[in-house]
């Protein structure tokens, strides 16, 4: 084993790593190894690492209660502001990646300060609008909201990828027979793509692990999403911790598979030798 | 095909900096004219804005007998290849050619011939199935060109093509431009800052500076006629010379005293030249009209005169050598029986017949 790294200090270096991958995991491992428990192992002392038996009903049950609606509810907020926000993203984006003034600059900075205002800071001002608005306990309030925190991220990023994209491409499009639209949708999203399903794939992970608006803005049990509905699980006197973490489970598993079908996405060079 | 004219273009952005100014000229219908100038002399807007992707400030643009200044450019029927070929990344090599027909509306049919035809006539039908970036520098170049020759456009718009391309194949490249011209017969408005390009391919050259047109005629014509010094300096490879001097009488003729060397100005420009007796004046010989004494063919005017041999490059077919004279170095194509040896002083004789003078505030060609 030792002879494999050129160096006591690599292979130090190498222990090091695996003692900070483990401090990572270990909460991961913990919550798919309690999620077999029994509601008894939880609870006793010492906890076992390991499950001593494997509980598969800790997830049917799970499903068998309320879990799919909200699991249904996560997925119309997920969706809502996954389209809204890529589509509007992509628009400005793409007018401020081809606007040429100084002014953009500014306007850019804007964006970026408005990231960085925490979400919570906007729940009191968007809770009283949405009440004027009579939005409160439906999907949209939620909706707006999280696509307003998710946008300026979005268009900046999306704004780099457009400047990656020669103009040439387009001018020659136009010269095809294109408009602008028409050179928009046919050139520039196509070889903008792999940009454009990272930031979908990013606000759709934003929107589905959303917590705060979900349980501001919907005090309804039947419109709240998997996040809100997890927190429900915890009881007053006695929390059923196997339940919790099995649940926790279905809510990640979604996640996990954006991104390991997203990984293949980033590494194929969409554009690379295209120009010059 | 269509002949394309600019009438009294102009170009201001919006920093109020003027990139063209004020450029009046024609393209004959099948013509192929090549704008040439040094970088920033406002060739290329020149071409966006017959392409319709640059607003005209002031001016009108026709495209046959139609001003075209308000026209979307998919409108415009044109083609143009980018410098950077611009080929569209995600579709194969066919649908880039395709892709101007499928938007026209083409028949399925047609497209397919016409997509064949041009693949054939520039050698790549066996690229059609490939992507833009598995192909070399030189596939891609003939991808641009035969998205532009499916569309049977009226005019092919080209900015700096052959930039990109190693020396070998740029000059091969050219040939085959100039033989698709002769077979296409379109209307081809060329840029470039290579002046053989330009002198090579253009029918018509129109050279450029500072959004300037300083002229615009025949290769042969700008080469032999130059309007003024920069188009001489700019046209010809290795550039012409220029003497500083003065122009003296002696004996009732004139002589260009030059630094370190004088020489006789024929019967024929005295005329000309007459106001300028006295004066500061340039004159302009090109390398080729520079001899060894005993070989010159211009005895008549005894404008010879001792130079110094620099540097004797030898191209085989021909020796370039640069001399010195005074404090001025000079540039010579001299034919190897001529024999300069480096370090020796030889007996130079100026074609002068061939000379140009020019007026050294105006820069003008005076003769």
């Amino acid at each position: 084993m030792l002879k494999k790294f050129k160096s006591r200090k690599k292979f130090m270096l190498f222990i090091i790593a695996l003692v900070i991958i483990a401090i990572y995991l270990f909460p991961v491992f913990w919550v798919i190894s309690t999620s077999f428990k029994s509601l008894n192992e939880t609870m006793s002392w010492p906890p076992s690492l390991i499950p001593s038996q494997l509980r598969w009903q800790n997830y049917t049950e799970v499903l068998e209660s309320r879990a799919f609606m909200h699991l249904k509810n996560s997925l119309i907020i997920g969706v809502s502001v996954t389209v809204l926000t890529v589509f509007f993203a992509m628009l400005t984006g793409y007018a401020l990646s081809r606007i040429k003034k100084k002014w953009i600059n500014w306007l850019i900075l804007l964006f970026l300060v408005g990231q960085m205002l925490p979400q919570i800071l906007m729940v009191t001002p968007l809770f009283m609008i949405f009440d004027k608005m009579g939005l409160l306990n439906t999907y949209w309030a939620v909706i707006l909201g999280k696509t307003g925190i998710a946008l300026p991220l979005a268009v900046v990023f999306l704004r780099t990828t457009f400047l990656s994209i020669p103009e040439s491409l387009e001018e020659a499009a136009w010269i095809d027979g294109c408009s602008r639209m028409g050179a928009f949708f046919r050139v520039v999203m196509p070889v903008a793509k792999t940009g454009i399903l990272i930031i979908a794939a990013i606000t759709f992970m934003f929107a589905w692990g959303d917590f705060i608006y979900s349980i501001s803005f919907l005090s309804e049990m039947s419109m709240q999403p998997a996040t809100v509905g997890l927190y429900t699980f915890i009881g007053a006197k006695i929390t059923k911790w196997n339940k919790v973490m099995a649940f926790t489970n279905v809510i990640i598993l979604p996640v996990i598979i954006i991104f390991i079908t997203l990984q293949d996405k980033i590494i194929k060079g969409w554009t690379s030798g295209s120009f010059k | 095909m269509a002949k394309v004219v600019l009438e009294n273009v102009t170009k201001i952005y919006d920093n109020d900096f003027e990139a063209v100014a004020d450029i009046s000229l024609t393209a004959k219908d099948k013509e192929f004219v090549v704008l040439v100038g040094p970088s920033g002399c406002g060739k290329t807007t020149t071409l966006r804005m017959i392409a319709g992707l640059e607003d005209i400030s002031k001016g009108k643009v026709y495209i046959g007998d139609k001003v075209v200044n308000n026209v979307l450019p998919k409108d415009r029927d044109i083609a143009m290849v980018f410098q950077n070929y611009a080929l569209y990344p995600h579709m194969t090599v066919y649908d880039n050619m395709a892709f101007g027909l499928k938007l026209r509306k083409t028949p399925k049919e047609e497209i397919i011939q016409r997509v064949e035809e041009a693949a054939d006539l520039l050698g790549i039908e066996e690229l059609l199935d490939r992507k833009p970036k598995q192909l070399s520098g030189g596939q891609r170049q003939r991808v641009a060109l035969g998205r532009c020759i499916v569309r049977k456009p009226k005019v092919f718009l080209f900015d700096e093509p052959l930039s990109n391309l190693d020396a070998k194949l740029r000059v091969q490249m050219r040939a085959e431009i100039i033989k698709l011209h002769n077979k296409l017969k379109t209307t081809i408005i060329y840029v470039t800052h290579d002046q053989v390009e330009a002198m090579t391919m253009g029918d018509r050259i129109v050279v450029m500076k500072d959004g300037y047109l300083h002229q615009y005629d025949t290769p042969v014509e700008i080469y032999n006629n130059p309007t003024n010094k920069f188009v001489a300096g700019f046209i010809g490879s290795p550039s012409i010379n220029f003497f500083e001097g003065k122009l003296k009488k002696s004996d009732g003729d004139i002589v260009f005293a030059g630094d370190g060397f004088s020489v006789d100005v024929p019967d024929e420009f005295e005329d000309k030249l007459k106001d300028y007796a006295g004066k500061e004046i340039t004159l302009g010989i090109r390398p080729e009209d520079v001899y060894h004494k005993p070989y010159s063919t211009s005895a008549d005017y005894p404008a010879n005169f001792v130079a110094n041999v620099e540097v004797v490059e030898p191209l085989g077919s021909e020796f370039q050598v640069n001399f010195l004279v005074g404090d001025t170095t000079f540039r010579a194509r001299l034919e190897p029986k001529e024999e300069p040896v480096m370090g020796e002083d030889m007996d130079v004789v100026f074609d002068m017949k061939k000379a140009h003078f020019f007026d050294n505030k105006t820069e003008e060609t005076i003769v």
